[in-house]
């Protein structure tokens, strides 16, 4: 595997860690010069998921969870990885999906964020190993119209 | 963030800059909901030309304003940018919304 453009870092799953998590994405996608749209996609993801393990994984107690990106400048593709030892808890089959056809008045608030996560990446994938829960990600980005 | 508010009778104006994340969501909500309930305000309206990134716990305030709007008269969304229409398309928010 080209380990070109691989990246890990590993925090405190608590929230009070979300800005150091997104402003290493940021740096990421400056680095990988991908476009201001492809780079709010992937930042979203990685919001979401983040907040989704700092809020269900370890509470009451604490842990780590790591988070590794990897950019394959081949197939133009990223590749994210986010590793926690937390409870096992598959967010794409336990979160609900959200009816987006109701009015305001009828829709619960919440519930949208693995949602928007499966709707933006090219991939989403959970699997629970070894006492980790490691969920998957894959953007594909268009490089032909890159500005 | 930067929130800048602007009241005209029972109107209010709202134009922040930069994203409603997990680190901002909650302070530009109760920022506004301060001012409606402060102000008596009956129409908002939530200018969104320097908002580039909206996640699901913006879309939560989001949720929340509409639906008390609904009851004290009106809101709408202005001047929304392509990213965060998209979030709005992939949600339905595009349809809850009036957006202008």
């Amino acid at each position: 595997m080209d380990t070109i453009g691989y990246k890990t870092i590993k925090v405190l799953a608590d929230m009070a860690n979300y800005t150091t998590v997104i402003n290493w994405v940021v740096e990421q996608c400056m680095q990988a010069k991908i476009t201001t749209s492809f780079a709010t996609k992937l930042q979203i993801a990685v919001e979401e998921i983040f907040v989704n393990i700092a809020s269900y994984a370890y509470p009451p107690k604490e842990g780590d969870v790591e988070i590794s990106y990897y950019y394959d400048d081949k197939l133009n593709q990223i590749e994210m990885t986010f590793i926690d030892s937390g409870k096992p808890y598959n967010p794409l089959t336990e979160a609900k999906q959200p009816d987006i056809t109701l009015s305001a008045e009828e829709r619960p608030i919440g519930g949208l964020g693995l949602f928007i996560v499966k709707n933006t990446m090219d991939y989403v994938n959970y699997e629970y190993s070894d006492g980790k829960n490691i969920f998957t990600i894959r953007m594909n980005i268009d490089t032909s119209d890159n500005n | 963030m930067d929130i800048e508010k602007e009241i005209t009778g029972n109107q209010l104006l709202v134009k922040a800059s930069g994203r409603i994340d997990a680190s901002t969501a909650a302070e530009y909500g109760s920022s506004i909901t301060d001012s409606i309930e402060d102000d008596n305000i009956k129409h908002l309206t939530l200018d969104f030309s320097n908002i580039n990134y909206i996640s699901s716990l913006g879309l939560r305030i989001i949720l929340e304003l509409q639906k008390k709007m609904n009851t004290l008269g009106s809101m709408k969304v202005i001047h929304v940018q392509p990213d965060v229409m998209e979030v709005f398309n992939i949600t339905g928010f595009s349809k809850i919304l009036v957006i202008e």
